[in-house]
Protein backbone atom coordinates (compact mmCIF):
# COMPACT_ATOMS: atom_id res chain seq x y z
CA UNK A 1 0.00 0.00 0.00
CA UNK A 2 2.79 2.46 0.35
CA UNK A 3 2.51 2.69 -3.54
CA UNK A 4 -0.67 4.30 -2.47
CA UNK A 5 0.65 6.30 0.14
CA UNK A 6 2.91 7.94 -2.18
CA UNK A 7 0.26 8.45 -5.29
CA UNK A 8 -1.51 10.77 -2.39
CA UNK A 9 1.39 12.48 -1.19
CA UNK A 10 2.81 13.50 -4.68
CA UNK A 11 -1.14 14.31 -5.17
CA UNK A 12 -0.59 16.92 -2.13
CA UNK A 13 2.90 18.11 -3.38
CA UNK A 14 1.12 19.06 -6.76
CA UNK A 15 -1.93 20.79 -5.13
CA UNK A 16 0.92 23.31 -3.14
CA UNK A 17 2.56 24.06 -6.27
CA UNK A 18 -0.39 25.78 -7.21
CA UNK A 19 -1.84 26.96 -3.70
CA UNK A 20 -3.19 29.95 -5.82
CA UNK A 21 -6.31 27.63 -6.80
CA UNK A 22 -6.61 26.49 -3.42
CA UNK A 23 -7.30 29.62 -1.54
CA UNK A 24 -9.23 31.02 -4.34
CA UNK A 25 -11.21 28.26 -4.26
CA UNK A 26 -11.85 28.61 0.21
CA UNK A 27 -12.03 32.80 -0.79
CA UNK A 28 -14.93 31.91 -3.13
CA UNK A 29 -16.59 29.75 -0.94
CA UNK A 30 -16.84 32.59 1.39
CA UNK A 31 -18.72 34.91 -0.66
CA UNK A 32 -21.24 31.75 -1.83
CA UNK A 33 -21.90 31.94 1.88
CA UNK A 34 -22.47 35.86 1.88
CA UNK A 35 -24.82 35.66 -0.74
CA UNK A 36 -26.59 32.89 0.48
CA UNK A 37 -26.91 34.87 4.12
CA UNK A 38 -28.41 37.69 2.09
CA UNK A 39 -30.53 35.26 -0.01
CA UNK A 40 -31.79 33.78 3.22
CA UNK A 41 -32.04 37.18 4.90
CA UNK A 42 -34.23 38.29 2.13
CA UNK A 43 -36.53 35.12 2.60
CA UNK A 44 -36.94 35.01 6.39
CA UNK A 45 -37.73 38.74 6.38
CA UNK A 46 -41.67 37.66 5.66
CA UNK A 47 -41.69 34.54 7.41
CA UNK A 48 -40.37 32.46 10.55
CA UNK A 49 -39.34 29.35 9.08
CA UNK A 50 -38.24 27.52 5.59
CA UNK A 51 -39.30 23.72 5.48
CA UNK A 52 -38.71 23.53 9.52
CA UNK A 53 -35.36 25.54 9.66
CA UNK A 54 -35.58 28.87 11.24
CA UNK A 55 -33.07 31.78 9.86
CA UNK A 56 -29.88 30.63 12.46
CA UNK A 57 -30.48 26.44 11.57
CA UNK A 58 -30.49 27.71 8.10
CA UNK A 59 -27.49 29.32 7.66
CA UNK A 60 -25.89 26.36 10.30
CA UNK A 61 -26.93 24.09 8.27
CA UNK A 62 -25.81 25.78 4.58
CA UNK A 63 -22.29 26.58 6.09
CA UNK A 64 -21.90 23.17 7.05
CA UNK A 65 -23.05 21.69 3.63
CA UNK A 66 -21.39 24.19 1.73
CA UNK A 67 -17.90 22.55 3.49
CA UNK A 68 -18.93 19.10 3.00
CA UNK A 69 -19.93 19.95 -0.09
CA UNK A 70 -16.48 21.05 -1.50
CA UNK A 71 -14.47 17.91 -0.02
CA UNK A 72 -15.19 15.64 -2.35
CA UNK A 73 -12.49 16.37 -5.43
CA UNK A 74 -13.47 13.17 -7.70
CA UNK A 75 -15.22 15.38 -9.98
CA UNK A 76 -12.01 16.82 -11.01
CA UNK A 77 -10.36 13.58 -11.16
CA UNK A 78 -12.95 11.81 -13.36
CA UNK A 79 -12.32 15.03 -16.14
CA UNK A 80 -8.72 14.02 -15.99
CA UNK A 81 -9.53 10.51 -16.83
CA UNK A 82 -11.70 11.15 -19.47
CA UNK A 83 -9.45 13.50 -20.88
CA UNK A 84 -6.57 10.63 -20.46
CA UNK A 85 -8.75 7.94 -21.76
CA UNK A 86 -9.42 10.06 -24.40
CA UNK A 87 -6.26 11.16 -25.64
CA UNK A 88 -4.51 7.75 -24.75
CA UNK A 89 -2.80 9.11 -21.56
CA UNK A 90 -4.47 6.35 -19.40
CA UNK A 91 -1.93 3.79 -21.05
CA UNK A 92 0.55 5.30 -18.20
CA UNK A 93 -1.50 3.30 -15.34
CA UNK A 94 -2.10 -0.15 -17.51
CA UNK A 95 2.01 -0.30 -18.06
CA UNK A 96 2.57 0.07 -14.57
CA UNK A 97 2.16 -2.02 -11.64
CA UNK A 98 -0.64 -0.12 -9.67
CA UNK A 99 -4.61 -0.53 -10.08
CA UNK A 100 -6.36 2.55 -11.70
CA UNK A 101 -9.15 2.33 -8.83
CA UNK A 102 -6.85 2.73 -6.00
CA UNK A 103 -5.13 5.61 -7.81
CA UNK A 104 -8.26 7.24 -7.89
CA UNK A 105 -9.24 7.11 -4.13
CA UNK A 106 -5.67 7.44 -3.74
CA UNK A 107 -5.90 10.79 -5.61
CA UNK A 108 -8.85 11.84 -4.48
CA UNK A 109 -8.53 11.70 -0.37
CA UNK A 110 -5.54 13.07 -1.00
CA UNK A 111 -7.06 16.13 -2.30
CA UNK A 112 -9.88 15.76 0.44
CA UNK A 113 -7.37 16.20 3.49
CA UNK A 114 -5.83 19.18 1.78
CA UNK A 115 -9.42 21.27 1.07
CA UNK A 116 -10.13 19.95 4.30
CA UNK A 117 -7.20 21.60 5.90
CA UNK A 118 -7.86 25.14 3.57
CA UNK A 119 -11.28 25.72 4.05
CA UNK A 120 -11.82 24.47 7.99
CA UNK A 121 -10.04 27.99 8.16
CA UNK A 122 -12.92 29.32 6.41
CA UNK A 123 -15.45 27.86 7.65
CA UNK A 124 -14.14 28.47 11.55
CA UNK A 125 -14.11 32.25 10.57
CA UNK A 126 -18.22 31.93 9.53
CA UNK A 127 -18.77 29.87 12.11
CA UNK A 128 -17.55 32.54 14.24
CA UNK A 129 -19.28 35.59 12.47
CA UNK A 130 -22.55 33.60 12.92
CA UNK A 131 -22.10 32.78 16.48
CA UNK A 132 -25.17 33.65 17.69
CA UNK A 133 -27.15 32.37 15.08
CA UNK A 134 -24.93 28.79 14.77
CA UNK A 135 -26.42 26.21 15.88
CA UNK A 136 -24.68 23.29 15.51
CA UNK A 137 -25.31 19.71 17.51
CA UNK A 138 -23.65 19.23 21.12
CA UNK A 139 -23.85 15.62 21.19
CA UNK A 140 -20.55 14.33 20.26
CA UNK A 141 -22.73 10.42 19.01
CA UNK A 142 -24.33 13.18 16.18
CA UNK A 143 -20.65 14.40 15.70
CA UNK A 144 -19.63 10.83 15.36
CA UNK A 145 -22.23 9.61 12.96
CA UNK A 146 -22.02 12.51 10.68
CA UNK A 147 -18.62 11.64 10.40
CA UNK A 148 -19.19 8.06 9.70
CA UNK A 149 -21.84 9.06 7.16
CA UNK A 150 -20.14 11.75 5.25
CA UNK A 151 -17.33 9.49 4.69
CA UNK A 152 -19.08 6.46 3.54
CA UNK A 153 -20.82 9.00 1.24
CA UNK A 154 -17.54 10.33 -0.05
CA UNK A 155 -15.88 7.04 -0.79
CA UNK A 156 -19.33 6.40 -2.88
CA UNK A 157 -18.97 9.39 -4.86
CA UNK A 158 -15.40 8.93 -5.40
CA UNK A 159 -16.45 5.75 -6.60
CA UNK A 160 -19.47 6.90 -8.75
CA UNK A 161 -16.85 9.89 -10.46
CA UNK A 162 -14.45 6.88 -11.25
CA UNK A 163 -17.12 4.72 -12.55
CA UNK A 164 -18.25 7.60 -14.97
CA UNK A 165 -14.67 7.83 -16.11
CA UNK A 166 -14.97 4.11 -17.04
CA UNK A 167 -17.85 5.01 -19.09
CA UNK A 168 -15.57 6.87 -21.60
CA UNK A 169 -13.96 3.87 -22.95
CA UNK A 170 -16.87 3.65 -24.74
CA UNK A 171 -18.45 6.78 -25.13
CA UNK A 172 -15.29 8.16 -25.32
CA UNK A 173 -17.02 11.63 -24.64
CA UNK A 174 -18.89 11.99 -21.55
CA UNK A 175 -18.84 15.82 -20.80
CA UNK A 176 -22.77 16.74 -21.55
CA UNK A 177 -23.32 13.91 -19.15
CA UNK A 178 -20.81 14.80 -16.36
CA UNK A 179 -21.71 18.64 -16.45
CA UNK A 180 -25.23 17.40 -15.94
CA UNK A 181 -24.21 15.06 -13.26
CA UNK A 182 -22.76 18.09 -11.45
CA UNK A 183 -25.69 20.52 -11.60
CA UNK A 184 -28.32 17.28 -10.39
CA UNK A 185 -26.25 15.94 -7.21
CA UNK A 186 -25.29 19.67 -6.34
CA UNK A 187 -29.08 19.73 -5.67
CA UNK A 188 -30.23 16.40 -4.48
CA UNK A 189 -27.34 15.89 -2.27
CA UNK A 190 -28.75 19.13 -0.73
CA UNK A 191 -25.80 20.82 -1.01
CA UNK A 192 -27.80 24.13 -2.52
CA UNK A 193 -30.41 23.91 -0.05
CA UNK A 194 -32.10 21.55 2.82
CA UNK A 195 -34.14 18.51 1.17
CA UNK A 196 -36.99 19.31 3.62
CA UNK A 197 -38.10 22.53 1.80
CA UNK A 198 -39.40 20.22 -0.75
CA UNK A 199 -42.51 18.35 -0.43
CA UNK A 200 -42.70 15.77 1.69
CA UNK A 201 -42.92 13.27 -0.76
CA UNK A 202 -39.99 14.26 -2.82
CA UNK A 203 -37.72 14.14 0.11
CA UNK A 204 -38.82 10.89 0.71
CA UNK A 205 -38.15 10.06 -2.84
CA UNK A 206 -34.14 11.75 -2.62
CA UNK A 207 -33.81 9.38 0.49
CA UNK A 208 -33.90 6.61 -1.48
CA UNK A 209 -30.65 7.75 -3.48
CA UNK A 210 -27.12 7.57 -2.30
CA UNK A 211 -26.89 11.28 -2.82
CA UNK A 212 -29.39 11.92 0.12
CA UNK A 213 -26.58 10.64 2.39
CA UNK A 214 -23.48 12.62 1.16
CA UNK A 215 -24.29 16.28 2.23
CA UNK A 216 -27.80 16.64 3.40
CA UNK A 217 -27.66 13.62 6.04
CA UNK A 218 -24.53 14.42 7.74
CA UNK A 219 -25.12 18.65 7.61
CA UNK A 220 -28.65 17.57 9.40
CA UNK A 221 -27.16 15.54 11.96
CA UNK A 222 -24.44 18.68 12.56
CA UNK A 223 -27.10 21.19 12.40
CA UNK A 224 -28.76 19.44 15.13
CA UNK A 225 -31.67 17.70 12.92
CA UNK A 226 -32.31 13.94 12.52
CA UNK A 227 -33.60 12.81 9.15
CA UNK A 228 -33.90 9.28 9.78
CA UNK A 229 -32.57 6.45 11.43
CA UNK A 230 -28.41 6.33 11.88
CA UNK A 231 -28.37 2.64 11.48
CA UNK A 232 -30.26 2.77 7.95
CA UNK A 233 -28.27 5.57 6.66
CA UNK A 234 -25.08 3.42 7.40
CA UNK A 235 -26.72 0.34 5.76
CA UNK A 236 -27.52 2.20 3.16
CA UNK A 237 -24.91 3.50 2.11
CA UNK A 238 -22.98 0.43 3.01
CA UNK A 239 -25.18 -1.38 0.46
CA UNK A 240 -24.42 1.37 -2.26
CA UNK A 241 -20.59 1.67 -1.75
CA UNK A 242 -20.61 -2.40 -2.31
CA UNK A 243 -22.76 -1.62 -5.76
CA UNK A 244 -20.91 0.87 -7.00
CA UNK A 245 -17.30 -1.36 -6.18
CA UNK A 246 -19.07 -3.83 -7.24
CA UNK A 247 -19.68 -2.48 -10.87
CA UNK A 248 -17.07 -0.17 -11.35
CA UNK A 249 -14.47 -3.37 -11.35
CA UNK A 250 -17.16 -5.75 -14.07
CA UNK A 251 -17.26 -2.62 -16.18
CA UNK A 252 -13.29 -1.68 -15.82
CA UNK A 253 -12.40 -5.29 -16.71
CA UNK A 254 -15.31 -5.05 -19.71
CA UNK A 255 -14.22 -1.66 -21.02
CA UNK A 256 -10.58 -1.79 -20.88
CA UNK A 257 -10.81 -3.74 -23.72
CA UNK A 258 -11.92 -1.21 -25.69
CA UNK A 259 -9.36 1.38 -25.31
CA UNK A 260 -7.42 2.25 -28.10
CA UNK A 261 -4.51 4.38 -26.92
CA UNK A 262 -5.31 6.94 -30.03
CA UNK A 263 -3.44 9.65 -30.32
CA UNK A 264 -0.12 8.28 -28.97
CA UNK B 1 13.59 -18.49 -23.85
CA UNK B 2 13.16 -15.48 -26.05
CA UNK B 3 12.72 -11.89 -24.62
CA UNK B 4 10.05 -11.65 -27.35
CA UNK B 5 8.06 -14.45 -29.51
CA UNK B 6 4.90 -12.76 -31.17
CA UNK B 7 2.87 -15.01 -33.49
CA UNK B 8 0.30 -13.70 -35.95
CA UNK B 9 -0.62 -10.97 -34.13
CA UNK B 10 -3.42 -8.72 -35.67
CA UNK B 11 -5.42 -5.93 -34.81
CA UNK B 12 -8.23 -4.38 -36.02
CA UNK B 13 -9.63 -1.04 -34.97
CA UNK B 14 -12.98 -0.10 -35.58
CA UNK B 15 -13.98 3.78 -35.84
CA UNK B 16 -17.18 5.80 -37.17
CA UNK B 17 -16.54 7.45 -40.40
CA UNK B 18 -18.74 10.48 -40.89
CA UNK B 19 -19.77 12.40 -43.85
CA UNK B 20 -18.03 15.57 -44.67
CA UNK B 21 -20.57 18.76 -43.58
CA UNK B 22 -23.19 19.67 -41.14
CA UNK B 23 -25.66 17.37 -42.67
CA UNK B 24 -23.18 15.03 -42.43
CA UNK B 25 -22.38 15.12 -39.03
CA UNK B 26 -26.47 15.34 -38.05
CA UNK B 27 -26.84 11.97 -40.11
CA UNK B 28 -24.18 10.59 -38.19
CA UNK B 29 -26.08 11.34 -35.02
CA UNK B 30 -28.83 8.63 -36.01
CA UNK B 31 -26.53 6.33 -38.27
CA UNK B 32 -23.08 5.70 -37.49
CA UNK B 33 -20.90 3.88 -40.35
CA UNK B 34 -18.58 2.15 -38.96
CA UNK B 35 -15.51 1.09 -40.65
CA UNK B 36 -12.95 -1.55 -39.43
CA UNK B 37 -9.21 -0.94 -40.81
CA UNK B 38 -6.49 -3.53 -39.86
CA UNK B 39 -3.47 -1.67 -37.92
CA UNK B 40 -1.72 -4.67 -37.74
CA UNK B 41 -1.37 -7.85 -39.72
CA UNK B 42 -0.46 -11.53 -39.04
CA UNK B 43 3.13 -10.03 -37.32
CA UNK B 44 5.48 -12.60 -36.58
CA UNK B 45 9.49 -12.28 -35.10
CA UNK B 46 11.33 -13.59 -32.31
CA UNK B 47 14.24 -11.63 -30.29
CA UNK B 48 16.58 -13.06 -28.15
CA UNK B 49 17.74 -11.02 -24.84
CA UNK B 50 19.30 -8.10 -25.57
CA UNK B 51 18.97 -7.00 -28.99
CA UNK B 52 17.92 -3.87 -30.45
CA UNK B 53 15.42 -3.68 -32.64
CA UNK B 54 14.57 -0.85 -35.12
CA UNK B 55 11.08 -0.47 -36.16
CA UNK B 56 10.52 1.92 -38.95
CA UNK B 57 7.57 2.69 -41.56
CA UNK B 58 5.50 5.71 -42.38
CA UNK B 59 2.90 7.19 -40.47
CA UNK B 60 -0.06 5.20 -39.93
CA UNK B 61 2.25 1.84 -40.83
CA UNK B 62 1.37 0.16 -37.58
CA UNK B 63 4.17 0.60 -35.64
CA UNK B 64 2.75 2.21 -32.46
CA UNK B 65 0.29 0.20 -32.10
CA UNK B 66 2.61 -2.99 -32.46
CA UNK B 67 4.50 -1.60 -29.19
CA UNK B 68 1.07 -0.74 -27.69
CA UNK B 69 -0.18 -4.67 -28.19
CA UNK B 70 3.08 -5.47 -26.74
CA UNK B 71 3.03 -3.43 -23.87
CA UNK B 72 -0.53 -4.75 -22.64
CA UNK B 73 -1.97 -1.22 -23.48
CA UNK B 74 -4.09 -2.51 -26.56
CA UNK B 75 -5.79 -5.57 -26.61
CA UNK B 76 -4.56 -7.90 -30.01
CA UNK B 77 -7.63 -8.83 -32.40
CA UNK B 78 -6.27 -12.35 -32.36
CA UNK B 79 -2.66 -13.74 -32.78
CA UNK B 80 -0.58 -14.36 -29.56
CA UNK B 81 2.86 -12.60 -28.09
CA UNK B 82 4.86 -13.35 -25.14
CA UNK B 83 7.28 -10.79 -23.11
CA UNK B 84 9.42 -13.24 -21.24
CA UNK B 85 7.02 -15.94 -21.19
CA UNK B 86 3.96 -13.15 -19.79
CA UNK B 87 1.09 -12.88 -21.95
CA UNK B 88 0.91 -9.20 -22.63
CA UNK B 89 -2.91 -9.16 -22.90
CA UNK B 90 -3.22 -10.77 -19.22
CA UNK B 91 -0.94 -8.14 -17.47
CA UNK B 92 0.02 -8.96 -14.62
CA UNK B 93 2.52 -6.80 -11.97
CA UNK B 94 5.52 -8.99 -12.33
CA UNK B 95 5.28 -8.60 -15.93
CA UNK B 96 4.82 -4.84 -15.62
CA UNK B 97 8.07 -4.75 -13.99
CA UNK B 98 9.45 -6.16 -16.62
CA UNK B 99 9.02 -3.44 -19.46
CA UNK B 100 8.83 0.63 -19.64
CA UNK B 101 7.05 2.05 -22.35
CA UNK B 102 8.40 5.25 -23.05
CA UNK B 103 6.12 7.47 -25.82
CA UNK B 104 7.93 10.60 -27.16
CA UNK B 105 4.36 12.57 -27.39
CA UNK B 106 3.16 11.47 -23.98
CA UNK B 107 4.60 12.50 -21.11
CA UNK B 108 4.58 10.02 -17.96
CA UNK B 109 6.13 12.59 -15.55
CA UNK B 110 4.47 15.23 -12.89
CA UNK B 111 4.26 18.28 -15.01
CA UNK B 112 4.05 20.87 -12.30
CA UNK B 113 6.54 18.66 -9.79
CA UNK B 114 10.05 18.42 -9.96
CA UNK B 115 11.56 14.76 -12.42
CA UNK B 116 12.73 13.43 -8.94
CA UNK B 117 9.15 13.56 -7.32
CA UNK B 118 8.16 11.36 -9.93
CA UNK B 119 10.88 8.99 -9.76
CA UNK B 120 10.28 8.97 -6.61
CA UNK B 121 6.51 8.04 -7.26
CA UNK B 122 7.61 5.07 -8.99
CA UNK B 123 10.42 4.07 -6.17
CA UNK B 124 7.18 2.97 -4.72
CA UNK B 125 4.88 1.64 -7.20
CA UNK B 126 7.76 -1.10 -8.27
CA UNK B 127 9.15 -1.22 -4.80
CA UNK B 128 12.69 -0.70 -5.34
CA UNK B 129 15.43 -0.84 -2.74
CA UNK B 130 16.31 2.66 -1.13
CA UNK B 131 20.12 1.87 -2.68
CA UNK B 132 19.46 -0.15 -6.14
CA UNK B 133 16.91 3.45 -6.74
CA UNK B 134 19.63 5.94 -5.58
CA UNK B 135 22.26 4.18 -7.32
CA UNK B 136 20.23 4.13 -11.03
CA UNK B 137 19.18 7.87 -10.61
CA UNK B 138 23.07 8.46 -10.07
CA UNK B 139 23.68 6.34 -12.67
CA UNK B 140 21.26 7.58 -15.33
CA UNK B 141 21.13 10.97 -14.63
CA UNK B 142 24.99 11.46 -14.67
CA UNK B 143 25.04 9.18 -18.49
CA UNK B 144 22.93 11.98 -19.55
CA UNK B 145 24.64 15.40 -17.87
CA UNK B 146 20.84 16.31 -15.99
CA UNK B 147 21.86 15.72 -12.47
CA UNK B 148 21.40 19.64 -11.88
CA UNK B 149 17.70 19.44 -13.27
CA UNK B 150 16.96 17.35 -11.14
CA UNK B 151 14.74 19.73 -8.82
CA UNK B 152 13.36 22.10 -11.68
CA UNK B 153 9.85 21.65 -12.75
CA UNK B 154 9.21 19.45 -15.35
CA UNK B 155 7.61 22.41 -17.64
CA UNK B 156 10.38 24.30 -16.34
CA UNK B 157 12.40 21.77 -18.68
CA UNK B 158 13.17 22.20 -22.42
CA UNK B 159 12.10 19.03 -24.41
CA UNK B 160 15.37 17.32 -24.80
CA UNK B 161 15.97 17.47 -20.75
CA UNK B 162 12.31 16.22 -20.76
CA UNK B 163 12.61 13.33 -22.62
CA UNK B 164 15.70 12.59 -21.14
CA UNK B 165 14.07 12.44 -17.43
CA UNK B 166 11.50 10.41 -19.24
CA UNK B 167 13.64 7.70 -20.08
CA UNK B 168 15.43 7.90 -16.80
CA UNK B 169 12.07 7.23 -14.89
CA UNK B 170 12.07 4.24 -17.96
CA UNK B 171 14.56 2.42 -16.64
CA UNK B 172 14.67 3.12 -12.69
CA UNK B 173 13.43 -0.02 -12.43
CA UNK B 174 16.17 -1.78 -14.53
CA UNK B 175 13.29 -3.18 -17.39
CA UNK B 176 14.49 -6.34 -19.42
CA UNK B 177 12.49 -4.82 -22.02
CA UNK B 178 12.01 -1.23 -23.27
CA UNK B 179 9.55 -0.42 -25.94
CA UNK B 180 10.36 3.26 -27.27
CA UNK B 181 8.01 5.20 -29.74
CA UNK B 182 9.61 7.86 -31.02
CA UNK B 183 11.60 9.21 -27.99
CA UNK B 184 14.16 11.65 -30.46
CA UNK B 185 11.37 13.29 -31.84
CA UNK B 186 11.55 16.94 -31.98
CA UNK B 187 14.99 16.90 -30.20
CA UNK B 188 18.03 18.64 -31.34
CA UNK B 189 21.22 17.36 -32.73
CA UNK B 190 22.86 16.96 -29.79
CA UNK B 191 19.86 15.42 -27.32
CA UNK B 192 19.47 12.57 -30.07
CA UNK B 193 23.00 11.55 -29.76
CA UNK B 194 23.00 11.20 -26.08
CA UNK B 195 19.95 9.04 -26.05
CA UNK B 196 21.26 7.14 -28.95
CA UNK B 197 24.72 6.69 -26.98
CA UNK B 198 22.80 6.02 -24.03
CA UNK B 199 20.11 2.97 -25.21
CA UNK B 200 23.76 1.35 -26.73
CA UNK B 201 25.00 1.91 -23.13
CA UNK B 202 22.30 -0.34 -21.12
CA UNK B 203 21.79 -2.53 -24.41
CA UNK B 204 25.71 -3.72 -23.51
CA UNK B 205 25.98 -2.76 -19.36
CA UNK B 206 22.61 -3.88 -18.79
CA UNK B 207 21.61 -6.29 -21.56
CA UNK B 208 18.16 -4.44 -22.05
CA UNK B 209 16.19 -5.37 -25.16
CA UNK B 210 14.53 -2.85 -27.00
CA UNK B 211 12.52 -2.47 -29.30
CA UNK B 212 12.32 0.98 -30.92
CA UNK B 213 10.63 3.05 -33.38
CA UNK B 214 11.82 6.31 -35.13
CA UNK B 215 11.93 7.99 -38.08
CA UNK B 216 15.22 9.56 -37.48
CA UNK B 217 17.29 6.85 -39.65
CA UNK B 218 20.68 7.61 -37.73
CA UNK B 219 18.23 6.26 -34.51
CA UNK B 220 17.92 2.82 -36.15
CA UNK B 221 21.82 3.19 -38.23
CA UNK B 222 23.67 3.59 -34.62
CA UNK B 223 21.46 1.89 -31.86
CA UNK B 224 19.90 -0.72 -33.66
CA UNK B 225 21.45 -4.24 -35.16
CA UNK B 226 18.31 -5.48 -36.33
CA UNK B 227 15.12 -3.20 -38.12
CA UNK B 228 11.94 -4.14 -39.45
CA UNK B 229 10.11 -2.52 -41.58
CA UNK B 230 6.50 -2.27 -41.32
CA UNK B 231 4.26 -0.76 -43.80
CA UNK B 232 0.14 -0.98 -44.07
CA UNK B 233 0.46 -3.43 -41.13
CA UNK B 234 2.70 -5.59 -43.13
CA UNK B 235 6.18 -6.88 -42.27
CA UNK B 236 7.84 -6.10 -45.11
CA UNK B 237 11.65 -6.13 -44.48
CA UNK B 238 13.36 -8.03 -41.24
CA UNK B 239 17.50 -8.35 -41.15
CA UNK B 240 20.67 -6.51 -40.64
CA UNK B 241 20.30 -2.68 -41.29
CA UNK B 242 23.15 -2.78 -43.63
CA UNK B 243 21.22 -5.49 -45.67
CA UNK B 244 18.57 -3.18 -45.60
CA UNK B 245 20.51 -0.60 -47.13
CA UNK B 246 22.50 -2.99 -49.42
CA UNK B 247 19.05 -4.27 -50.96
CA UNK B 248 17.95 -0.64 -51.76
CA UNK B 249 20.82 1.45 -52.21
CA UNK B 250 20.90 1.46 -55.54
CA UNK B 251 22.49 4.20 -56.63
CA UNK B 252 25.43 6.14 -55.71
CA UNK B 253 25.96 9.92 -55.41
CA UNK B 254 29.53 11.28 -57.20
CA UNK B 255 30.80 14.80 -56.37
CA UNK B 256 33.84 16.02 -58.53
CA UNK B 257 35.23 19.52 -59.42
CA UNK B 258 37.59 20.25 -61.85
CA UNK B 259 40.85 21.63 -61.98
CA UNK B 260 39.90 23.10 -65.02
CA UNK B 261 37.05 23.12 -67.37
CA UNK B 262 35.60 19.33 -67.96
CA UNK B 263 36.09 18.95 -71.42
CA UNK B 264 34.38 15.35 -71.32
CA UNK B 265 30.63 14.94 -72.75
CA UNK B 266 29.65 12.07 -70.56
CA UNK B 267 28.52 9.31 -72.50
CA UNK B 268 26.73 7.42 -69.37
CA UNK B 269 23.37 7.58 -67.80
CA UNK B 270 23.35 10.04 -65.01
CA UNK B 271 20.50 11.49 -62.65
CA UNK B 272 22.14 14.94 -62.55
CA UNK B 273 22.16 17.19 -59.11
CA UNK B 274 24.26 20.16 -60.79
CA UNK B 275 26.27 20.12 -63.86
CA UNK B 276 29.13 23.49 -64.73
CA UNK B 277 32.42 23.46 -66.31
CA UNK B 278 33.83 23.41 -62.60
CA UNK B 279 31.50 21.05 -60.58
CA UNK B 280 29.39 18.03 -61.57
CA UNK B 281 27.03 16.26 -59.02
CA UNK B 282 25.32 13.56 -59.90
CA UNK B 283 23.64 9.90 -59.12
CA UNK B 284 24.45 6.51 -60.95
CA UNK B 285 23.68 3.29 -60.50
CA UNK B 286 25.70 1.02 -58.21
CA UNK B 287 27.50 -1.27 -60.49
CA UNK B 288 28.23 2.01 -63.04
CA UNK B 289 30.50 3.75 -60.33
CA UNK B 290 33.70 2.48 -61.30
CA UNK B 291 33.50 2.63 -64.90
CA UNK B 292 32.37 5.98 -64.42
CA UNK B 293 34.67 7.12 -62.02
CA UNK B 294 37.57 5.60 -64.59
CA UNK B 295 36.52 7.51 -67.44
CA UNK B 296 36.03 10.91 -65.48
CA UNK B 297 39.77 9.85 -64.04
CA UNK B 298 41.38 9.01 -67.08
CA UNK B 299 39.82 12.27 -69.00
CA UNK B 300 40.01 14.93 -66.53
CA UNK B 301 41.83 16.73 -63.97
CA UNK B 302 40.02 16.10 -61.14
CA UNK B 303 40.66 18.71 -58.21
CA UNK B 304 38.45 16.64 -55.65
CA UNK B 305 36.13 13.67 -55.53
CA UNK B 306 33.21 12.46 -53.39
CA UNK B 307 31.49 9.67 -53.29
CA UNK B 308 28.41 9.12 -51.26
CA UNK B 309 25.74 6.17 -50.53
CA UNK B 310 22.21 7.22 -51.41
CA UNK B 311 20.24 9.54 -49.06
CA UNK B 312 18.86 7.34 -46.90
CA UNK B 313 15.38 8.60 -46.37
CA UNK B 314 15.05 7.92 -50.31
CA UNK B 315 15.92 4.19 -49.43
CA UNK B 316 13.64 4.13 -46.93
CA UNK B 317 10.92 5.87 -49.37
CA UNK B 318 12.06 2.89 -52.16
CA UNK B 319 11.62 0.32 -49.32
CA UNK B 320 7.73 1.82 -48.17
CA UNK B 321 6.74 1.50 -51.70
CA UNK B 322 7.42 -2.08 -52.39
CA UNK B 323 5.79 -5.01 -51.18
CA UNK B 324 6.77 -7.83 -48.93
CA UNK B 325 10.61 -8.33 -49.59
CA UNK B 326 11.82 -10.62 -46.89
Amino acid sequence: MRKYAEIAGITWKSMMAYRYDVFAGAIFSICKILLAWLMWRVIFLNREQVGGYDFASMMTYYIIASFLGRLDQSNGLNWQFCNEIRNGQFGKYIVRPLRPVLYFLSCSYSKSVYVFGVNIIATAAWALIFFKQFRISPDIADWCLAALVFLLGMNFMIMFNYFLSILCFRFINIDGLNILKSNLIEFVSGALVPLSVFPAAVTKAFSLLPFYYTVYYPASLLAGRNEGSPLAAVAAMLFWNTLIIVVSALYYKKYVRKFEGAGI
Amino acid sequence: MNALQVDRLTRVYRSAEKEEGLKGTFKALFHKKVIEKTAVSDFSFEAGEGEMIGLIGPNGAGKTTLIKMLSGIIHPTSGSALVYGFDPSRPSDSFKKKISVVMGQKSQLWWDLPAIDSFLLDREIYELPEDRFRKNVALYSEMFGVEDLLKTQVRQLSLGERMKMELILSLLHDPAVLFLDEPTIGLDAIAQKQIRQLLSRINVEKKVTVLLTSHYMEDIRHVCSRVMVVNHGLKIFDGAFDALLDRFNEYKTISVTFENEAGLEPDFEAGWIQRDPYKWHFKVRREQVRPVLQTILNNCDVDDLKLEDEDIGDVIEKIYGVGAVS
